[in-house]
Formats: structure tokens, C-alpha cells, sequence
């Protein structure tokens, strides 16, 4: 074996099948320590399947779950090194605040003194101090939120698993709890994972995205690279909006059935072209198209035009002039970067 | 079925084997066996079955009878009431049914006790009636008769149908009923195209939980029915200690379940119909 | 208006007949009836000194706490199987424990005697009496520990296993403290149960005396006025027990 730089959580060939259903396929996946990572895709893709392997609930039907190079596959969620924050947070409702989250250090039969000064620290990590006696049904959710994730770190998990921690939050509350997350996990310079099915979130969160569909990997990088440059028209579509222009290269140029021709090295045959809303813009020539709708919403406009070919595209501008022209019927055309434009082989779909 | 399922259920599943399930199945058996001055032996025969079919069956349908009228009137008091405490009672509702519950555990034995302390001859409604002069002498037909004993088990069995009743009624949303209100639905309408669709089960299982219960009573026709209110219960317990002869106690004890089956089938039956969606 | 004065005629004809034997339990006069005499309580002194009374009153007791553990063991034993099913499994099974609750006690009792004494040729007694009582408590116990966990939220047990609990650690310190107000409601409507079970117990008792069938003997041999007196005695413990465990089973939480 070659000595590489061994990751913090390696999966290999992990699968789950339930029955005849496969919930998620053999695959390989690495995780640095230190990275906020988060696993996307839309329900039902696998994604909670694969944290709850990770995580010791969920016995894979095959591969093998490695933390610290350690073989942790056959054993169970009290055994492993890693901690969870549940999707509707399973906090104890029997129990106050401070007896939740010294709940995993009670019952490793820790000093008194220990278990009370590392409650303390937790609870104020997640800024809850003086919350220690409240009874769980008076706080509100974004405070059950923080209970969950003090009662998990105070254990001091190698990693941190996440199932959908902010789902139940409504949208002011969500962005401030990515912003204590953001801190929380450069504060304590941890390893987060999360799932989650919002693209949103996982940008807002995680330096390292892996988007999942149907029990497979679609891809993995940085919430960058899965926006600018997507693997497959699925992480193209699932991941921001796109515009998907059919097109057909012959000898290193694309001709789209829209009209305008792209250079791209590649085999010969049939392709999509995928181009982000922002990356469009109105000029004299180019993409002709037809105005079909227009949406004011507040920073910028969002313009959907009908192309010759009869394809639906999207385009985002900033609000002005240049938008108002946009009005529905109107014939325009749209001129485009060469390197705005992302080609995609009709195999990888 | 998972294996963890089926541990946790088997304690259960012993206590029904042995005491209901397996004691079910011999007493079936037991209806074919014969009975020859007081000895009991092993046989096929169907004498306890004809026995029931030619002496019992006048005695069935009068049984049946008074387990229809006492469903009937227990499913239509009861459904008044659990409306009363779903929709009429404000925030009294709970109270009501805290009322129904203690009904409920009000001890069976005590208040056949006490309908026969107010229906006797000279019990509470005779005196009452005497001393308003509305008659001069006790009246003998409140007592032992077929209007006692359905009166006495109407009242024990009501929180019965009540209950399932209100359970359902809970589930019928109020903006449901705000929805029919808005697109022009009367009090009758929302009541029979609303409301008593929505709890058809509850009113069944009302309907299902008082006739059955009533239709095998035998201790409120012993001490209330007389002569004329007398009901197949009495004569299954007769047979079984006095006559000895288990086979008719059995045939009788099955054909009275079979009998309320056909009841309840057709009891369902007319409640779909009449609750069926109707075309405008 | 109406509905005010339906719902009193309801309350009169449901709560009355139980008012009134309570109320002539403190009677001086023999029967049932008006005047009733002055207030007295000598129909518990009666009972009080009833040997035969205190015997039924003490095997009652004894059927009734049986019945209680052992049918909140089952009962609540199934209700964590039927949970583990699929919804029509489930309810078909639930169905089935619910059997012996639907049909005539009368022919429930018979069966049992009937298997016990000609089938098995073992006696009757109190063991059999508290079988007998188990089976038609526990479908109660089912549906009441169902209801509750129908409200558990199982990711505090996941949470309680990601903190290093084992599975058995995870029951007792996390679903037990939480389910067990249910537990104890559906032990006390069980035992009431038993208490006002009156059919079963004297079929399968063999020798002896529940309240329920002492009360029956007074009923049919004499019209003895401390019947009065230990319905209400009855009442009491059924009423109280079962009142108690609504209070357990749905305010508490």
C-alpha cells in the first residue's frame, strides 16, 4: 500500500440496499479533518441513509466506514467516535437543558466537577448560558437547535454529523444559525458533516459539497466548483438554475439548436450546453430569444425567454433599465463569455 | 413480521391463546359432542345444534331484538350527546366526557342494582307517581319487562357508543365544516353529507360495541326482564349449570355469536347506503 | 338553550342511578326510597365488621393488582411490537387482541371453564380469574401505551445511543421516564377493570368471592341495604382509579 496522507473519514465501497431497493450504491468518499462538509441532494437520494452508516445506526450491506484509519464498520453508534444532531433534534424532554447535554458524559461516569465545568463551556459555545435548568417544551426551536448541538459537542466528537439541522427554522432564524455554525466550527476547528437537500445551505456552510442522486456521488469540490463547472446535467439543474442548450459538436465546435456555435474539444456527437442565469446578458447579437416572463425580485430581475429552437432559458440581471426593456414578446438576444458556457457529453447525465 | 415483533407480541399472544383463542375453539368442538344423563362424551353430533335451530330460535330473535333497539338507541343518544360535547359545550366538553368516563367504570352490578331500586314495585318512579297522584297504585310493568331491561343496558352501555363516537367527531375538522358552510351547506345538509360520513366507523363501532354487549347480556334480563324480557343469555347459563348439557350451551353461545354477525354485516351495510355520497 | 337542557337530561339519566345508590349508602332506611331516613353510616359499620366482605373485599384487591402488572407487562410489550409493524399488520393483529373485549363475557367465562375443567382438568381459582381479567385488560393497555408512543419522538433514543448509550441504557433512561405516567394510567384502568369485572370472576373464581360476586349474592337472595353501601365502596375505587389515571395518561406529560 502506498503511504497516503490518511483522511479523517474514508468510506470505501459503502452501499446500503433495502430489500430490492438500493439506497445508496457502493462508493468511495474521503473527508479531511478541519472540512464543513455537506451532502446534498434532493429526498430520497440516499443522503440521510449514507450520514446514519456513518454514523453507526445504519449497518451497510457492504464496504467499510474508516475514522483516524481506524475500521469502526462493525461497530455501533455508542462506539464510535462521532456525535450526531438529529432532524427534529431527539432531545430528552424529561430532562432540562444541562441534563441533556451531560447526558453522553453521565454515562461515561465522568467527575461531577468535569461533567458541570464542560456543560458550561458547551452551553456557551452555543450561547445558551443560563439556560441550565429550563425544561426543554419552553425553549424555542432555534434554542432546542443549540441544546442538540451542545448535548452532541460536548463529547468532543472527532466528527460532527448534522441530519438536516436547520430545516425545522424558519429563514431569518436559519441564516443566524449558519452564521453560529460557521463560528462554532472555526471556534473549535472540529469536523462537520452535514445532509441537507437546500443548495442555499450547503453553500452557505460547507467548503466541500458532495451532491448525491439516486444512491450515487454526482460529484465532489468545492460549492464553487459544483456551481461553475457541474458534472452532470443533474448537479447542473439540482445545484442553482441553469439554462440547458442542446447541441451537437462536430470536429472540436458545438452548433447549438438555438443558433450560436461554441468551441469545444471532445468526441464527436450530441451535447448540453449549460450556462448560469448571471452569466447571460442583453446585447446586439447572439442567443435570440424570446421574452416569456419576467420576475421582479427586489436585488435583480429574472428574465425567461423561449430561444428559436424553442428551449426555455433563464437570465438574472440587476434591476434598471436594461431590464425594463425585458418586457414579455419582446425579441432579444443574449451574448455570453466563452467561458460561461459549460459543456456536458450527453453520457453523463 | 419482524422477529423483535413477534417476542414483544407473544406474552400477549400466550394470555389470548390460553384463555380466548384455544378455550374458543374447544367450546366449538364441544357443540358436537352429546350429552346422556349428565355424562359428557366425545361425539359428532349435531343434536345441540338442531336443539338451538327448533327450541331456541323464537328466543334469538327476541334476544337480537332487544340488542338491535338497545344499539340503536345507544348509537343515536350517543352520537347527540358526543356532538353536544364535541360541538355545543364550549370549552364544557371535556367535562362531559369526564362524566361518561365515570358512567363508564360505574360498576356494572351497581347500576342494574340501581335500576331495579328505581323501576320495583316499590321502588323511586312508583313512588314518584303515587305521590303526584298520577296513579294510585304501584305499576307493576316498569319492572320485569322488556322496557326495563333495554332502559338498564342503554344506560350501561352508553359511554360504550359514546366514546368511539366522540373520538371520531374529534377528528372532524372545524374548518371542514366552515368549508361546507361556505359553499351553501344547512344544518341538515352539513350533518348528513359533512358530518355523519366523516365518523361512520365511530357510529359502527358504537353501534358494534352496544348491540354485541347487549345481545350476550344475561345478569340485566335475570334480575330486570321477568318472564317477558327474558334473553338467550339466561338459557346458555342454564344449560351450562343446571341442565349440564354443555353441547346446547355451546351450539346456542355460537349461534347467537353467528346471528349478531349477520346483524352487525347488515347493520353495516345500511349505514354505507344511507351515508353513501349522494349526487346533488 | 336546548342543547343546555338536553345535555342536563343526559347528565340526569347517566350520573343519576349511580348519584342515588350513593346517596342511600348514608340512608337509615332499609330500601331505596323516599323519606330516607336520617344520615347514618351504619351501613359501613355493618360492612366493616362482614367477614365475608373483608375476605371478597381483600381477593379483589389481590385479582386487581395481579391484573394490573401483569396485563401492563403484555399490554405495553405488544404495543412496542405492533409499533415495529406496518400499519395493516398491525391493526389486524390489535383486532385480534380485541376479540375477547367485543363478545359476551358469558360466553368468554364459559370457554374458559370449559377448556380448564373437561379440556386440561385443572381447577379453577384466582389464578385463572386473573388470566381471565388479563385478557380483556390488556387490549386497553395496548391502545393507551400506542397513543403515547404514537407522541415518542424514537430520535431521543438515536441520540441517546450516539451519546454512548446501549440499548437497554436508552429504554430506562430515556423512553421509560418518558412513557411512564402512560404505564401507570393504563395499569390503573386495568385494575379498575378487574374491580368491576363481575361475570368472568364468578364463572372461573371455583370458590370464594370478588366483591363483585359477593355483591351478587346479596342481590339475589335478600334486598339487604349494605349493598348500597359496598357499591358505593366499588364505585369509589373504580371511579377513582380510573379518574387518577386519565389524569396521568393525558395532563401529565
Amino acid at each position: 500500500m502506498p503511504a497516503l496522507p490518511s483522511p479523517l473519514l474514508r468510506l470505501e465501497g459503502l452501499s446500503k440496499s433495502f430489500g430490492p431497493t438500493v439506497a445508496v450504491a457502493p462508493l468511495d468518499l474521503a473527508v479531511e479533518a478541519g472540512d464543513f462538509c455537506a451532502i446534498l441532494g434532493p429526498s430520497g437520494c440516499g443522503k440521510s441513509t449514507l450520514l446514519r452508516m456513518i454514523a453507526g445506526f445504519t449497518e451497510p450491506s457492504s464496504g467499510r466506514v474508516l475514522i483516524d484509519g481506524q475500521d469502526v464498520t462493525a461497530l455501533g453508534p455508542e462506539q464510535r467516535p462521532t456525535n450526531m444532531v438529529f432532524q427534529g433534534y431527539g432531545l430528552f424532554p424529561h430532562l432540562t437543558v444541562a441534563q441533556n447535554v451531560a447526558f453522553g458524559l453521565a454515562l461515561r461516569k465522568r467527575p461531577p466537577a468535569e461533567t458541570a465545568g464542560r456543560v458550561a463551556e458547551a452551553l456557551k459555545l452555543v450561547r445558551l448560558e443560563g439556560f441550565d435548568d429550563r425544561s426543554i417544551d419552553k425553549l424555542s426551536g432555534g434554542q432546542q437547535q443549540r441544546v442538540a448541538l451542545a448535548r452532541a459537542l460536548i463529547m468532543r466528537p472527532k466528527i460532527l454529523l448534522l441530519d438536516e439541522p436547520l430545516a425545522a427554522l424558519d429563514l431569518k432564524l436559519r441564516q443566524q444559525m449558519q452564521e453560529e455554525l460557521r463560528r462554532i466550527h472555526a471556534d473549535i476547528g472540529g469536523t462537520f458533516i452535514f445532509v441537507t437537500h437546500d443548495q442555499g445551505e450547503a453553500f452557505a456552510l460547507a467548503n466541500r459539497v458532495v451532491v448525491m442522486n439516486a444512491g450515487r456521488v454526482e460529484q465532489l469540490g468545492t460549492p464553487q466548483e459544483v456551481y461553475r463547472t457541474p458534472a452532470s446535467l443533474f448537479v447542473a439543474n439540482f445545484v442553482g438554475e441553469a439554462s440547458i442548450l442542446k447541441g451537437e459538436r462536430r470536429n472540436g465546435m458545438v452548433t447549438l439548436a438555438a443558433g450560436p456555435e461554441i468551441a469545444s474539444a471532445g468526441p464527436d456527437g450530441p451535447v448540453s450546453a449549460m450556462i448560469r442565469p448571471e452569466r447571460l446578458q442583453p446585447a446586439a447579437q447572439g442567443l435570440a430569444a424570446t421574452v416569456v416572463d419576467q420576475q421582479f425580485l427586489g436585488e435583480a430581475v429574472r428574465v425567461t425567454a423561449l430561444t428559436s429552437s424553442g428551449e426555455r432559458i433563464h437570465v438574472r440581471l440587476p434591476d434598471g433599465p436594461d431590464a425594463a426593456r425585458l418586457v414579455p414578446g419582446s425579441k432579444v438576444a443574449f451574448a455570453f463569455a466563452p467561458d460561461a458556457v459549460r459543456i456536458l457529453e450527453e453520457s453523463a447525465r | 413480521m419482524k422477529r423483535g415483533a413477534v417476542a414483544l407480541l407473544s406474552p400477549a399472544g400466550a394470555v389470548f391463546a390460553a384463555v380466548f383463542a384455544i378455550p374458543a375453539v374447544m367450546l366449538f368442538v364441544v357443540s358436537f359432542w352429546s350429552v346422556r344423563s349428565f355424562k359428557l362424551s366425545p361425539d359428532v353430533s349435531l343434536a345441540a345444534w338442531q336443539r338451538f335451530f327448533t327450541e331456541y330460535w323464537d328466543l334469538t330473535l327476541y334476544t337480537l331484538l332487544i340488542g338491535i333497539s338497545t344499539g340503536v338507541l345507544c348509537t343515536v343518544l350517543g352520537f347527540i350527546f358526543a356532538y353536544a360535547a364535541r360541538f355545543r359545550a364550549g370549552r364544557h366538553g371535556d367535562l362531559l366526557m369526564l362524566a361518561t368516563l365515570v358512567t363508564l367504570f360505574g360498576g356494572y352490578l351497581v347500576k342494574i342494582y340501581a335500576w331495579k331500586s328505581i323501576l320495583g314495585a316499590d321502588g323511586l318512579l312508583n313512588q314518584a307517581l303515587m305521590l303526584t297522584g298520577l296513579t294510585d297504585a304501584p305499576l307493576a310493568f316498569l319492572i320485569y319487562s322488556r322496557s326495563a331491561v333495554i332502559i338498564a343496558l342503554v344506560h350501561f352501555l352508553l359511554p360504550f357508543a359514546i366514546l368511539p363516537i366522540y373520538a371520531s367527531l374529534r377528528n372532524v375538522s372545524d374548518i371542514s365544516l366552515e368549508a361546507a358552510r361556505d359553499l351553501g351547506a344547512s344544518t341538515t345538509q352539513l350533518l348528513t353529507r359533512v358530518i355523519l360520513p366523516q365518523i361512520q366507523a365511530g357510529l359502527f363501532s358504537a353501534f358494534a360495541f352496544s348491540f354485541l354487549l347487549a345481545a350476550g347480556d344475561y345478569v340485566t334480563p335475570m334480575l330486570l326482564g321477568g318472564t317477558s324480557g327474558s334473553m338467550l343469555g339466561q338459557f346458555v347459563l342454564l344449560e351450562f349449570s343446571t341442565r349440564f348439557n354443555w353441547p346446547a350451551g355451546s351450539a346456542m353461545s355460537f349461534g347467537l355469536l353467528l346471528a349478531c354477525f349477520v346483524v352487525l354485516g347488515a347493520a353495516g351495510y345500511l349505514m354505507r347506503m344511507a351515508l353513501r355520497p349522494r349526487p346533488a | 338553550m336546548i342543547w343546555r337542557i338536553v345535555i342536563v337530561l343526559f347528565l340526569l339519566f347517566m350520573l343519576g342511578p349511580i348519584l342515588l345508590v350513593v346517596l342511600f349508602s348514608f340512608g337509615s332506611n332499609a330500601l331505596i326510597g323516599f323519606p330516607m331516613g336520617s344520615l347514618t353510616f351504619a351501613w359501613y359499620r355493618e360492612l366493616l365488621g362482614d367477614s365475608g366482605f373483608f375476605d371478597a373485599f381483600q381477593t379483589s384487591i389481590v385479582v386487581a393488582l395481579a391484573t394490573a402488572i401483569l396485563s401492563t407487562i403484555t399490554g405495553t410489550l405488544a404495543a412496542m411490537g405492533l409499533m415495529r409493524l406496518t400499519p395493516r399488520p398491525a391493526r389486524t393483529v390489535l383486532a385480534a387482541l380485541s376479540l375477547p373485549v367485543l363478545l359476551p363475557p358469558l360466553v368468554v367465562a364459559i370457554a374458559i371453564v370449559v377448556l380448564f375443567v373437561r379440556g386440561l382438568g385443572v381447577g379453577l381459582g384466582l389464578p385463572v380469574v386473573i388470566l381471565g381479567h388479563v385478557l380483556v385488560a390488556q387490549p386497553f393497555v395496548i391502545l393507551i401505551v400506542m397513543a403515547r408512543l404514537a407522541r415518542f419522538d424514537t430520535a431521543s433514543l438515536d441520540a441517546a445511543r450516539d451519546l454512548g448509550a446501549t440499548r437497554w441504557q436508552a429504554f430506562r433512561l430515556v423512553m421509560l421516564p418518558q412513557i411512564a405516567s402512560a404505564l401507570v394510567g393504563a395499569a390503573l384502568v386495568s385494575a379498575a377493570i378487574s374491580l368491576d369485572d363481575f361475570i368472568i370472576a364468578s364463572f372461573t373464581i371455583g370458590g370464594g368471592n370478588t366483591v363483585s360476586t359477593f355483591v351478587w349474592g346479596k342481590m339475589r337472595t335478600t334486598l339487604d341495604p349494605s349493598i348500597n353501601a359496598i357499591a358505593t365502596v366499588l364505585l369509589v375505587m373504580t371511579i377513582g382509579l380510573s379518574a387518577l389515571a386519565l389524569r396521568l395518561a393525558r395532563y401529565r406529560e
